[in-house]
């Protein structure tokens, strides 16, 4: 049964399958990175520990970039009330970052990483090198006129209909992701800038500009499950917005502290940073909301699962577990501990890895022609694979945060020469990495229980 | 999909109870719970009000003693020069705190609606 507004929405559904690809993918390597960590010997010849960590966080960056632009194409339309701009353009975009997307993971598994850099000729125009932007520079400029296309497109498809709040937020947001990306293009070869430029991609994208796409998302998801006015999801979303750009930009300051920058730096992150969690906070009073308000009864339960869950990890991960280590006193002892990493895996997992799996839960059943939602039993395996993959998540977060209290307890409080060095503190963790690596599995069984429930109504969509 | 069955004024009374209640958790902890207290005897007791300030206080109440109580406890026992029990009494007091925190936004929000804590219940 088609239930889809404008035809060309169903492009979303190539970028939708790539993104689950590449999130499978992520997690395996997530896995074999894992376990590294306590059998350092395990694969380590054929994947080296620095190369599954950054197959690990390049293939969420990848997949989380399609899963927006998935979401954006299947949302613009619908909220423009036209239909997109070029369908054929977003297919074509989709087949480059594919394919450029795959070589480049390819290249970090198949050659020695300064070979990949020598023979991508990195010396030409350097910008390799440095944590999630370990990217060829000529994949960089690719990711570059992939997002120029695709703002394009968008961009024309809104200006030829209705503009929304939502939509007016999202491209924003999207507009701001390829704007802060260019910074991936500068290089300078003292190091202290190099990280302060660094941040501006990272930080700025993930309490930022991702926001506001991850806001918007959620305010669409809202209005269609709940049947609330949009009126009133609009000034929430509104709120929300501000409040995300109001802390997240001079909260940037957090990763100012040790880079050898003014010391008011450290006032002015701590103080933006205590407000960040406002706008996490702000989501789940207005996710639970307009759910508890709703005016129908939205067949798609588990969509309404997601969302929820979405505002509530994103809460935890990304407000709770951020200011758990961000103000400056706090943070002299704890920067680049395993905290950072139980803040990361929740926050991205809470934040963006949920919202595209909201967005994903809402219209993959509509893309495939199985109608406004799967069947109860395709909806009861997806919300078996949210609450593994939920549950796994929460576990990895608490293993790794156990795991940084006590690094930050051996190797950073002691004085007088007493602390621990990197490694001998290490050992001391294992025990919590063997639980993480656990967490871990139990997140990999969530993900394949989700992944199967695409398999229930394959007879619908024949 | 909600029908109110509270005038405006005891939602108003409501609200104001379980905002109370979230500050107390969060940026006014113990100025925010004796306001609360003041509040008492100040509703009749079938009243929606009554209900949400009964269960604001209890709510308050158990997070004062899974917080500090608790916390207090592995501390005495662990010795605070051990590793090990900061592991413990960090990780429990972020996750408990976070759980009473969203409790607390969760009758809010049931308040806003005029309605109890039950999710089913209109």
């Amino acid at each position: 049964m088609n239930t889809l507004k404008f035809q060309s929405q169903s492009v979303a559904t190539p970028y939708f399958v790539f993104a689950l690809i590449l999130f499978a993918g992520q997690i395996l390597f997530g896995l074999i990175m894992g376990l590294q960590y306590v059998v350092g010997d395990f694969l380590a010849d054929a994947i080296p520990f620095n190369v599954a960590r950054m197959v690990h966080t390049n293939l969420l960056i990848i997949w989380l970039l399609f899963g927006f632009m998935g979401a954006a194409y299947f949302l613009v339309p619908e909220e423009s009330e036209t239909e997109l701009y070029s369908p054929k353009l977003a297919i074509v975009l989709f087949w480059i970052f594919a394919v450029a997307g795959t070589l480049t993971i390819l290249g970090y598994l198949l050659v020695p990483y300064s070979t990949l850099a020598h023979i991508t000729g990195n010396e030409y125009f350097p910008t390799m090198g440095r944590e999630f932007l370990e990217q060829p520079t000529i994949t960089k400029i690719g990711i570059v006129i992939v997002c120029l296309g695709f703002l394009f497109n968008i961009g024309m498809t809104i200006l030829r209909g209705r503009k929304t709040v939502i939509n007016m937020v999202l491209i924003t947001g999207l507009i701001g992701l390829a704007v802060f990306f260019l910074f991936s293009f500068y290089n300078p070869a003292n190091i202290a800038l190099d990280k302060l430029f660094w941040w501006f991609v990272v930080h700025l994208w993930v309490e930022g500009v991702w926001e506001l796409i991850m806001g918007a998302i959620l305010a669409f998801i809202l209005i269609k499950i709940t049947g609330v006015d949009r009126e009133i999801i609009e000034k929430w979303l509104y709120v929300i917005i501000a409040m995300a750009l109001i802390s997240g930009l001079l909260g940037t300051g957090h990763h100012f502290f040790w880079l050898a920058t003014p010391g008011y730096w450290q006032w002015i992150g701590s103080v933006f940073s205590a407000i960040e969690p406002l706008p996490f906070f702000a989501m789940v009073l207005y996710a639970f909301n307009m759910v508890n308000n709703r005016r129908r009864e939205h067949p798609n339960k588990a969509a309404t699962l997601w969302a929820l869950g979405t505002a509530v990890m994103a809460f935890l991960g990304a407000g709770v577990w951020g200011f758990l280590h961000t103000l400056a006193p706090v943070n002299f002892y704890t920067h680049g501990t395993q905290i950072t990493a139980a803040h990361g895996h929740m926050a991205f997992y809470g934040a963006y890895a949920m919202i595209v799996l909201t967005i994903i839960s809402y219209a993959m059943p509509k893309l495939r022609g199985v109608g406004e939602a799967s069947s109860n039993k395709a909806q009861v395996i997806e919300m078996w694979g949210f609450w593994l993959m939920t549950v796994a998540m929460v576990f990895i977060t608490l293993f790794l945060t156990g795991a940084g209290i006590l690094q930050v307890w051996l190797q950073r409080i002691p004085e007088n020469g007493e602390a621990l060095n990197f490694m001998a503190t290490q050992d001391k963790l294992s025990i919590f990495y063997w639980a993480r690596e656990a967490a871990g599995v139990v997140f990999l069984i969530g993900l394949i229980t989700y992944l199967c429930n695409f398999l229930v109504d394959r007879k619908a969509v024949k | 999909m909600n029908v109110r069955k509270y005038d405006r004024k005891q939602i108003e009374q409501a609200s104001i109870i379980a905002l109370w209640s979230l500050l107390n958790l969060t940026f006014l902890p113990a100025v925010s719970f004796l306001v609360l207290l003041t509040k008492i005897n100040k509703f009749t007791a079938e009243s929606f009000a009554a209900y949400h300030l009964n269960f604001a206080i209890k709510l308050n109440l158990a997070a004062a003693a899974a917080l500090i109580l608790v916390s207090g406890l592995m501390l005495y026992l662990g010795g605070f020069n051990s590793g090990m029990t900061w592991v413990f009494v960090i990780t429990y007091f972020i996750s408990i705190h976070t759980a009473f925190i969203l409790t607390a936004v969760w009758m809010l929000v049931r308040a806003w609606a005029g309605n109890k804590m039950g999710y089913k219940q209109v």
